[in-house]
């Protein structure tokens, strides 16, 4: 986990000097009264040192297994498959509201099958349609949530 | 004689029809989703946090606290049949209990792992009884000092026993306390953090987050990977134990249950820890060491006794202090503040009918899983035959309709998004989320007690010390501080290598 971590704490170190910059303009105050930044300030200084500390450890430590590096992290990851999962969701959030729930769904899971686990069309509808129509079931009807109803007007 | 009329009121109230129908749905489905890997007990609460919302708050924290022992019952039945662990913390029944199946005896195996699990669900909650009411009494003595130094020693306590590196559990639960404290200031209403965004003057919202960092994170880790499962095809017959199985699981179960319990209560143990502590023990003294891996039914007695009680132990400074010991009751907290429930010492006097009620139906529930779940193994079987490809899509539906839920808003979907995300390179870079959770719960709380402390001690940190009951949390944080310089060994760590 070396050079992970190595890059992890680098991240970090980033972040929580951003954390203190922000804390700082938002108003640190005293000990006596401390201000609207003050526990996140302190948070950050925290969060810095600790990364500080992972990397000087990464570094000047012993050295563990180098076999986790950035390079094998990208090679033992399907990324099409992570990323395909994450971009239908992204756009499923975004057309949640105009498509609406039932048609929106429908079309999440249809990608989901078909794009990510590659299953025969039949498959795909059927399983599409069940699983939005048990959604339905549950969330409307059973638990009264409002789901938009979109073009289909359901 | 106060607590037993306490404890008949609990019944009075578990025992109302709606109760029990949501103490049966949390074990039926706790143990639904604890025979099914990759999704835990705590990513199952997150994601049925939404659907308790329109509940009465102790119908909902019944429901929920019977997901969390439900998982108990049936992480073991995966562990045994599938040799993977449906949950963390029946990682060690797989050495046993698999080889059990292999043996044809996967039905005492789950047969015992059911009565262990019930004898230890009953006797932690007789110390939950106990325990619970005279904690809760001196809990009333804390003040903001107090509360401070108790959540550091808590947040300490979680990294320590972290089974990674403890720097990046450090890490995570600062960052979980900076991440808990977005929003508006409680005291100069100055929005914080929340870079324009309005969805964030309240705060991030707690189950959008945990949905995305249990549910999403989890999803795209099993994506990404996508290992083939094998399913365990023997048939399963003779579920009950024999009388030789009683007569050697007997001790194992009494030491599991009370390891359990005990460590349970600690903040940031919780129930992965005493379990494979459970199994060293039983090995350790056995007569037979050697035996143990072979399928000896000790090995699946004794961890599976102590995990459950170590739930009960869990909810001890939950209900009693408002204080949770794990990522699962620091969840359950959140849940609590989200019902509009005030925990802390005085939820016992403030909602006699949540802290009874909730303790009476752990009783009622463990019954019901021990008469259920021996008749439903095979079906349970049968779960685990659905493959993971139809299971993540229906996951990802529960998360983003099940936070849509919330505020009838696509923002928070966008919150469990993002946070799926950040939970999925949390864990391929090694950063545990537990001290995250428990840090984004306590934060808000720790902020509180911070500012109030300095203000009583005009701007002195000796407050901290000179009350005795905060000066011994922070000589427990010393000691954790030092113990892994003068040990070299931490125990989180060290389950790392028993794996």
């Amino acid at each position: 986990m070396g050079k992970l971590d190595q890059w992890s704490a680098l991240f970090w170190l980033g972040i929580s000097v951003a954390i203190c910059i922000h804390s700082v303009n938002l108003g640190l105050g005293g000990f006596r009264e401390p201000g609207v930044g003050f526990l996140f300030f302190w948070c950050g200084v925290a969060l810095g040192s600790l990364s500080i500390t992972l990397l000087i450890k990464t570094y000047f430590g012993k050295k563990k297994d180098e076999s986790q590096n950035l390079g094998n992290l990208i090679g033992n990851i399907h990324w099409f498959k992570v990323g395909a999962v994450l971009m239908a969701l992204v756009i499923y959030a975004v057309t949640f509201e105009w498509l609406g729930a039932i048609l929106s769904t429908a079309i999440f899971v249809a990608f989901l099958l078909r794009a990510i686990e590659v299953k025969k069309w039949y498959i795909v509808v059927s399983v599409a349609l069940a699983s939005t129509l048990s959604i339905y079931i549950l969330f409307k009807i059973l638990l009264h949530v409002r789901l938009p109803a979109g073009l289909l007007g359901l | 004689m106060d607590t037993l009329s306490n404890l008949y009121y609990g019944f009075q109230v578990a025992l109302q029809p709606i109760n029990l129908l949501y103490c049966f749905i949390g074990s039926l489905m706790g143990t639904f989703i604890g025979v099914l890997p990759g999704l835990g007990p705590v990513a199952t609460i997150a994601l049925l946090l939404p659907a308790t919302f329109a509940l009465s708050p102790v119908s909902a924290m019944i429901m929920l606290s019977g997901i969390c022992y439900g998982a108990m019952y049936g992480g073991s039945t995966t562990s045994i049949m599938l040799n993977i662990p449906g949950e963390a913390a029946s990682v060690i029944t797989c050495l046993d209990g698999y080889v059990m199946a292999r043996k044809g005896r996967a039905g005492p195996a789950l047969g015992i792992s059911a009565f262990g699990s019930f004898i230890a669900g009953t006797f932690s909650l007789i110390g939950l009884v106990l325990l619970a009411p005279p904690l809760a009494r001196f809990g009333l003595r804390f003040g903001p000092p107090e509360y401070f130094s108790m959540i550091i020693m808590g947040l300490t306590v979680v990294t320590y026993l972290a089974r990674t590196s403890m720097i990046k559990a450090l890490m995570m639960a600062a960052l979980g306390v900076i991440v808990g404290m977005i929003g508006m200031d409680p005291n100069a209403a100055k929005p914080r953090f929340t870079f324009g965004f309005m969805e964030f003057y309240d705060g991030v919202g707690l189950a959008p987050m945990i949905m995305g960092l249990f549910g999403i994170a989890e999803v795209l880790e099993n994506v990404g990977l996508m290992v083939k499962r094998e399913v365990f095809s023997g048939k399963i017959s003779g579920l009950y134990p024999n009388k030789e199985d009683w007569k050697k699981s007997a001790f194992p179960i009494t030491r599991g249950t009370l390891l359990g319990f005990f460590m349970g209560i600690l903040p940031g143990i919780g129930n992965i820890i005493p379990t494979f502590l459970s199994y060293a023990i039983e090995k350790k003294i056995s007569k037979h060491p050697e035996r143990f891996g072979t399928g000896v039914i000790e090995g699946v007695a004794a961890p599976e006794a102590c995990n459950n009680a170590a739930v009960g132990g869990t909810f001890i400074p939950l209900l009693s202090l408002g204080i949770p010991a794990n990522a699962m009751t620091a969840i359950l907290l959140g849940a609590l503040m989200i019902y509009g429930v005030q925990p802390g010492p005085l939820l016992i006097r403030n909602s006699p009918d949540l802290f009874w009620g909730v303790i009476a139906s752990m009783y009622i529930g463990n019954m019901m899983l021990l008469i259920l779940n021996l008749p439903l193994i095979p079906m349970w079987v049968q779960v685990l035959k659905i493959p993971y490809s139809y299971l993540f899509s229906f996951i990802l539906l529960f998360v983003c309709i099940g936070t849509y839920s919330l505020n009838n808003s696509v923002a928070d979907i966008f919150i469990a998004i993002a946070f799926g995300i950040i939970g999925y390179f949390f864990k391929l870079f090694g950063y545990e989320a537990a001290p995250f959770v428990l840090g984004f719960v306590l934060g808000p709380l720790l902020e509180t007690a911070l500012k109030r402390s300095l203000i009583l001690s005009d701007g002195s940190f000796m407050i901290f010390l000179n009350r005795p009951i905060s000066a011994f949390f922070l000589i427990v944080i010393g000691v954790i501080a030092i113990l892994p310089i003068l040990i070299r060994k931490r125990l989180g760590a060290g389950l790392e290598r028993e794996e």
